[in-house]
């Protein structure tokens, strides 16, 4: 698990080109203290936005990837022992429940139920954090708390899924790959060269179109900047199309074959 | 033609894939010109992957959809400039899709004015505006050929984007009346007169579009004979086109599978090609009938089980931290403290993901008792499909029937992630049986599917039906053999399958040669499903589970 505050001191914006209207979306949400819940298949931005908001409301933000093994502790905080005395130190969503933030709960799905019940009085109109272990305390949310979780509807754990009344409370915003044209824009700005970013652009949206079979996913933003940097750093356009984009595709040696071939055909002009 | 060559060739289908939107192979042509017949790309020795991309494109554009082909036949000048609008059209369509190369080609004929329509191509094709050549590499189309080739395979309903052109062009059949006379005496000069506008008629026909036809008069044929491919063994199966239910669906994806040829000990590579579609659900359709069945639901409850953490538990095989950290502070604080402070791994969770294959092809309605077999067996699938849905497990149905290689349907009843609900139960009952059974791609089809969508470690593939296989060029050793090859591939990636028929009379030799590899229940009382189907499903996991490479928790 990783809680890692983000200081509101950085200066530097994150990186984010709007794809849609998700921006407005955000704010909005925020405005009305609702939570948000993003989906988007993986590596379309998801993560990006959200350090992107925090940083505009001027916001720590705390980001907990959420995995089957998590507690209700990791979550809210625990006890532990200094000195032979015990001491409480807040989880992530009490830090940003009690100081205000963002707090990011990455893949909600994959943590159990049981460790994500707290978030229950949070999305409703009460915005309380009650915390059974300290005794009973039950804490009010900052107007500047916000509660943000990620879902992918198409991720692989399909056993699990959020509960229609934890989905209800929510304000989706969907994500998808952005237009082709903002997509170049997107690698431009990351420090792809202007040539290849078309041509990986292109490359992306073919594969996406999704009539190959076989493969196990599709061609994210994110594989299409690792290819781009990669190139930066040396690696002729195929190699690193190869490597970023078809490498997490397939094992399957024939239909690798199939995708250099693709890739060798998508040279920059 | 240098092999390494060929070798490369057949890697650009995944490229002709990828731009046309749907299946395509690519092959040596016998020629020096590219061309395609709409399913297989024929590549000149001197041809590359952007001769692959300009031909997909044109596919996928839907450049030999709709009658629009017919009427440039015989005119060489009118091909080639239709070919090249239809070019320069089917690039500024994927401007976005296609390699920078090809579409900086295009960009370089400098044709201002992009046609927005196939029938704006033809039109100006017949036109007199100075067009410039097209490079030898674009290829060629041969209308012809793509005509011989969809009268010899129903193709599938053509991309989306050509369907909506087509119902957007849909008076174009009354502004070319005269044309469409004309047309048909150049063909009757051509010496192909009645018999091709008869086939096309029936071609075109078959896909139900917007397009309609000015000249009326001649039927489509009901039957058409079908002489299978295959030397050695004449089959003749009369095919009832009329039982086939036309397509009413935009587009769906086709996918393709080998078939195994014992004879030859080899693949036959992309050989069947499966398609799934809707089920067509007639209004006032009842749901099927959900009967409970305590007995069956317990049986089935202790199907398909992994390991899963207990926690807080007052004795276990191991110690809870949290639980112990939580009693260590309690006892600090001098408040009464828990004891539970173990953990334990019990086989509680479910995890189990199953594919029901519903055999719906006509065989099952054909037995004495008039559908008496095809309405157990759906009642079975039902059955199955509610049971194992409610107890929290991935279920997904579907029917399977085929007409030939071509045509192996996959009726989508409940797919993964959907509830079974009054829609699915009406889908479930709306299905009627009707052509014939290429088991071993709907094996196949069913077992990806499994592996793509399952997501658990345990998988099962159900087929219920007589799980006799049958089809247009598939019989006996032959199809056989198939079944089991598909069989064994499913069980050696880690998908268990078994059968269960309902009253199926079945020969035993057939039986063990087919299915001889994996369980197969044969039910003569529906009723007892719940005492004989445990072991039966149960071995099928089994054996899955070790085969698999990742049999870890499986039972
Ligand atoms: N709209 C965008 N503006 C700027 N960069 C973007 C945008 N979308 C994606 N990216 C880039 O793509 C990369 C992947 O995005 P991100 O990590 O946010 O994906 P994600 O949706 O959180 O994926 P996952 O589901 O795997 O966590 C980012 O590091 C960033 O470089
Ligand atoms: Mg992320």
């Amino acid at each position: 698990m990783s809680a890692a505050p983000l200081s509101e001191a950085k200066s530097n914006t994150p990186f984010y080109i709007a794809t849609g209207r998700e921006v407005e979306a955000f704010q909005a949400a925020y405005n009305s203290c609702l939570p948000v819940m993003l989906q988007g298949p993986t590596g379309c931005g998801k993560t990006r936005l959200v350090e992107y908001m925090a940083h505009r409301f001027g916001v720590p933000l705390y980001t907990v990837s959420c995995h089957e093994d998590m507690t209700a502790s990791d979550l809210l905080g625990r006890y532990v022992l200094v000195d032979g005395n015990t001491e409480w130190v807040d989880g992530p969503l009490t830090k940003a429940v009690r100081d205000g933030g963002i707090c990011y709960l990455d893949e909600i799905v994959e943590a159990r139920q049981d460790a994500t019940v707290a978030i229950h009085s949070l999305t409703d109109h009460r915005r309380e954090l009650f915390l059974e272990r300290k005794g009973g305390e039950v804490l009010r949310a900052s107007k500047d708390f916000s509660l943000v979780v990620s879902y992918n509807p198409g991720y692989q754990s399909v056993l699990k899924d959020l509960k229609t009344s934890t989905r209800q409370r929510m304000v989706a915003i969907e994500l998808g790959f952005p237009e082709p044209d903002i997509e170049e824009k997107i690698l431009i700005e990351s420090g792809v060269e202007a040539d290849s970013a078309v041509a990986l652009v292109r490359l992306g949206a073919v594969i996406r179109r999704g009539s190959i079979t076989g493969l196990r996913e599709v061609a994210s933003t994110r594989t299409l900047i690792a290819a781009g940097k990669l190139m930066a750093h040396g690696l002729s356009f195929k190699e690193a199309a190869t490597l970023a984009i078809a490498g997490p595709l397939t094992d399957d040696i024939e239909l690798r074959a199939g995708l250099e071939a693709l890739i060798d055909t998508y040279q920059p002009a | 033609m240098r092999e390494l060559e060929g070798d490369k060739r057949s890697h650009l289908r995944v490229l002709a894939t990828a731009i046309a939107g749907r299946t395509l192979e690519v092959d040596s042509a016998d020629s020096d010109t590219s061309w395609t017949d709409g399913q297989t790309i024929y590549l000149a020795a001197d041809d590359g992957p952007h001769t692959v991309v300009i031909q997909a494109a044109l596919v996928g554009v839907g450049c030999f959809a709709t009658m629009g082909v017919l009427k440039t036949l015989g005119r060489l000048r009118t091909q080639r400039r239709y070919m090249l609008l239809e070019v320069v059209r089917a690039l500024h369509v994927y401007r976005g899709i296609a390699p920078p190369a090809v579409v900086r080609a295009v960009d370089n004929l400098q044709i201002a004015d992009i046609p927005d329509s196939q029938s704006h191509s033809l039109h100006r094709a017949k036109g007199s505006e100075a067009l410039p050549e097209m490079p030898s590499w674009f290829g060629t189309i041969k209308p012809t050929q793509v005509l011989a080739h969809s009268l010899r395979h129903k193709p599938p309903a053509a991309d989306a984007q050509a369907k909506g052109e087509r119902s957007s062009s849909k008076d174009e059949g009354s502004d070319s009346a005269e044309d469409d006379t004309s047309e048909k005496q150049k063909n009757d000069g051509a010496g192909m007169s009645n018999p091709l506008a008869n086939l096309l008629r029936w071609m075109l026909g078959s896909s139900r579009s917007g397009t309609t036809f000015s000249t009326g008069g001649v039927e489509l044929p009901g039957v058409v004979g079908r002489v299978s491919a295959r030397t050695g063994t004449q089959i003749h199966t009369q095919i009832n086109r009329s039982e086939e239910p036309a397509s009413e669906e935009p587009s769906f994806k086709q996918h393709s599978y080998p078939e195994w040829d014992s004879r030859c000990g080899v693949f036959r590579p992309h050989w069947c090609s499966v398609f799934e579609r809707n089920v067509d659900v007639p209004t006032g359709t009842q749901p099927v009938e959900l009967r409970r069945d305590e007995r069956l639901r317990r049986a089935l409850a202790t199907l398909g089980l992994a390991y899963e953490r207990h926690r807080r538990q007052p004795y276990g095989d191991g110690i809870d931290v949290t639980a112990l950290v939580d009693y260590a502070v309690d006892r600090t604080l001098g408040s009464a403290a828990d004891t539970r402070v173990y953990e334990m791994r019990r086989r509680t969770a479910r995890d189990l993901s199953a594919l029901v294959l519903l055999d719906a092809s006509g065989s099952t309605a054909k037995e004495a008792d008039e559908g008496g077999v095809f309405e157990a067996q759906r009642r079975v699938a039902a059955g199955l499909v509610s049971i194992l849905d409610d107890l929290g497990d991935r279920v997904a149905a579907y029917g399977f029937r085929s007409w030939g290689r071509h045509n192996v349907q996959l009726l989508k009843i409940k797919e993964f992630g959907e509830v079974f609900d009054a829609g699915a139960r009406r889908k479930m009952s709306a299905l009627s049986p009707g052509g014939f059974t290429r088991l071993g791609a709907a094996i196949r089809h069913g077992t990806q599917t499994l592996k793509h969508q399952g997501g658990t470690d345990n998988r099962l593939l159900i087929v219920v039906g007589d799980g006799f296989p049958f089809d247009d060029g598939y019989e006996s050793d032959y199809a056989q053999d198939d079944v089991s090859k598909a069989l064994s591939e499913a069980v050696e990636s880690g998908v268990g399958c078994v059968c269960v028929a309902v009253n199926s009379d079945t020969d035993e030799v057939v039986l063990a040669r087919a299915w001889g590899g994996v369980p197969y229940l044969r039910l003569t009382d529906t009723n007892e499903l719940h005492r004989v189907v445990m072991p039966v499903f149960r071995g099928g996991l089994h054996q899955a589970a070790s085969m698999g490479r990742d049999g870890r928790q499986r039972q």
